[in-house]
């Protein structure tokens, strides 16, 4: 009986998923930028309320189209966490489609948008300049909200089943 | 031999797994990694988990590419095909290792990413840089321009203070606020030079003109400024140079003068040669080499910032704003031309640059040469309109027209007020300011050339912008002469006898 949920991390190549995973599983951080290829999981298990979770994340790499990620890699995903680069703007130029067709295609999912990088802009200033939803700000350097979002999830699932 | 080396290059290890719907192994070839310890598929590592969700529909394939193995003892870069097998087939694995093929793979995406990214920053850093640079241009170029309409003004109103009877203490005293403003006019000039060329505005023009005309100007204007100072000054010219040129005439003096008055700053004893060389002849096309030695206080050529807008070679007390070789640089880069130095401190400083020109044939007159003006008393008085906004220009204009005599005048202080003057009175000449609130004069010279009761009015623009794009508009406008402020009581009769065509026999 498998009951682990399954987070898979979308967005551009460069905004720091692998980062973030790291932080949040292995508590490191490293200002190199090594580019994933395909796909890495992880596996870690974190209590939300009392209750125990197991999350299979998967870390993909980068596309600069949801729409290109291989459907096998989304079989079986309970929450996504979409993330950007608030200082690269081509990274979240088309963030209401990329979110739509998540939200459309996997209904049933949660999904979280996160700003990462928070470390390196004014994130007031930020929020102004546009004009969608975003769920965290989070900065893998300096671990600000990495487990938040973790949390967040987990709350997600706990609450929607 | 061919199909044992096709062997080899597809020879990729596959390890190939059977299990049961709960997961448990029943099969595996350990060809990869060991299966002993576990108890289900699921224990081996956290992809497998997917395998749950993909065994509830029977016969199904899924292919898993470029998965990263990450197993106690080794690392694998894998293809996994899942086959969720039936009633008859159990499911079954097949793990196909390319680490060797992905790894490669790996760097050059990694080399293509980086390079993507900081590309990326660096053209957002060039654009953030460029918005800042052309709004510092903008607002130099208008900021200068609104202060050339006040200085012209106190330029013309000085030029018309010359000609009252005053005391030799006064005289002196007016000489001195008017060199102070020609300084100041010039200093404005540069600046609104620097921001145009800056902004991508700034345009090279290709007239004909006489380069003997502007080495005696040069002369006339140093040699007296040297002998004061107690420093020779010679101007050698080399007979070969040709001296009927089609190029830019205001530049090439704009770039000399400043070369010349820079030696002129810093050179307090000995002697600055200015020579004129040919530097190559091809049939038309001429490269003449200006070279200004000079046995100044020289500066440190090590240093790179020298030539960059305000920044001066000295930090003396020397007059100067720093811009003027900024912009000579800058004017010779547009014009194509080269531009050299060479200097040691406290023994003088060589500059050195080369343009080219057209030549004109010799015979041939040139356009630009500039005839001596002589007042002409004109017999029958012409009814004139001055469109100004601004109060200044609209006495020195005027001024300098009731000194000359032959004028009745009128005032509008915009294109509609100029319009509805226009209507009711036959104007033989009308000077339209070009820039003014209300109407524009543009629009009210498009009005007045296109409207068959006004149009035989004559009509000459007034701007402040020495730019192309107005010259050429107004042009289009037909108008009939264009002056650019501030403007010279010669220049502004010159100009209005051509229009009027008022000759000496009148």
């Amino acid at each position: 009986m498998i009951n682990s949920k399954k987070i898979v991390l979308v967005g551009h190549f460069g905004v720091g998923k692998t980062s973030l995973i790291r932080r949040f599983v292995n508590n490191i951080f490293t200002e190199d930028y090594k580019v994933t290829i395909g796909v890495h999981i992880f596996k870690k298990e974190i209590e939300v309320n009392n209750t125990k979770l197991t999350f299979v994340i998967w870390d993909l790499e980068g596309k600069d189209d949801v729409e290109k990620v291989r459907k096998s890699h989304l079989i079986g995903t309970s929450g996504f966490i979409y993330v950007f680069d608030p200082t690269r703007n081509t990274t979240y130029n088309n963030i209401d489609v990329e979110v739509d067709y998540l939200k459309s295609n996997y209904p049933k999912a949660q999904l979280l948008t996160i700003a990462n990088k928070v470390d390196l802009i004014d994130q007031k200033a930020f929020r102004q300049e546009v004009n969608f939803p975003i769920d965290f700000f989070t900065s893998a350097k300096t671990s600000e909200n990495v487990e938040a979002i973790f949390n967040q999830l987990g709350l997600n699932f706990l609450t929607n089943g | 031999m061919i199909q044992k080396t096709i062997d080899n290059y597809l020879n990729i290890k596959v390890q190939k797994i059977e299990f049961d719907f709960q997961g448990r192994i029943i099969f595996s070839d350990d060809i990869l990694f060991p299966t002993k310890n576990a108890s289900s598929i699921y224990d081996i590592h956290p992809f497998f988990e997917i395998i749950n969700e993909i065994i509830q529909v029977k016969n199904r394939e899924e292919i898993f590419k470029i998965i990263l193995f990450e197993l106690e003892k080794t690392t694998f870069i894998v293809d996994i095909i899942v086959y969720s097998g039936n009633k008859e087939i159990n499911p079954f694995l097949l793990i196909f290792d390319r680490s060797e093929y992905y790894t490669e793979i790996q760097q050059v995406t990694q080399d293509k990413n980086e390079l993507f990214i900081s590309n990326f920053h660096e053209n957002e850093k060039n654009i953030k840089l460029n918005e800042e640079k052309s709004f510092k241009n903008k607002f130099l170029a208008s900021i200068s321009h609104d202060l050339k309409t006040p200085i012209a003004g106190v330029i013309g109103l000085l030029d018309l203070f010359k000609k009252e009877n005053l005391t030799y203490d006064q005289k002196e005293l007016l000489s001195t606020i008017n060199s102070s403003m020609i300084h100041i006019n010039r200093l404005v000039g540069d600046i609104f030079d620097l921001s145009k060329i800056e902004y991508g505005e700034f345009q090279i023009e290709n007239n004909s003109f006489d380069l003997e005309e502007i080495i005696k100007n040069i002369e006339r204007v140093y040699l007296e400024k040297f002998i004061l100072k107690n420093v020779e000054f010679q101007v050698v010219k080399s007979n070969k140079v040709p001296v009927k040129l089609i190029g830019d005439y205001n530049r090439v003096i704009q770039i000399i003068t400043n070369l010349v008055d820079n030696a002129y700053k810093y050179t307090n004893k000995g002697k600055v040669v200015f020579e004129i060389n040919l530097d190559y002849r091809r049939a038309k096309n001429v490269r003449l080499k200006f070279s200004v030695k000079d046995t100044g206080i020289g500066f440190d050529i090590t240093s790179k910032e020298q030539f960059e807008s305000f920044k001066k070679l000295h930090h003396q007390n020397i007059e100067g704003s720093g811009l003027g070789l900024s912009i000579v640089i800058k004017l010779i880069e547009l014009m194509k031309g080269t531009f050299s130095f060479d200097s040691k401190i406290n023994e003088g400083s060589l500059f050195e640059i080369t343009l080219p020109f057209e030549t004109e044939i010799e015979s041939q007159k040139s356009k630009t040469t500039i005839k001596k003006f002589t007042k002409i008393d004109i017999k029958n008085k012409f009814n004139v309109l001055i469109v100004d906004d601004n109060e200044i220009n609209q006495l020195v204009l005027m001024k300098l027209l009731v000194n000359h005599g032959g004028f009745y005048m009128d005032i509008a202080n915009n294109g509609e007020k100029a319009i509805e003057m226009a209507k009711k009175e036959d104007y033989d000449l009308i000077f339209m300011d070009l820039h003014m609130p209300k109407m524009n004069g543009f629009e009210a010279i498009e009005y007045i050339t296109s409207n068959e009761n006004l149009k035989k009015s004559k009509i000459i623009a007034l701007s402040a912008y020495d730019i192309k794009k107005d010259k050429e508009l107004a042009k289009t406008l037909k108008v009939d002469d264009y002056i650019v402020k501030p403007f010279v009581s010669e220049e502004l009769f010159t100009s209005i006898y051509n229009v009027l065509n008022i000759k000496k026999e009148q």
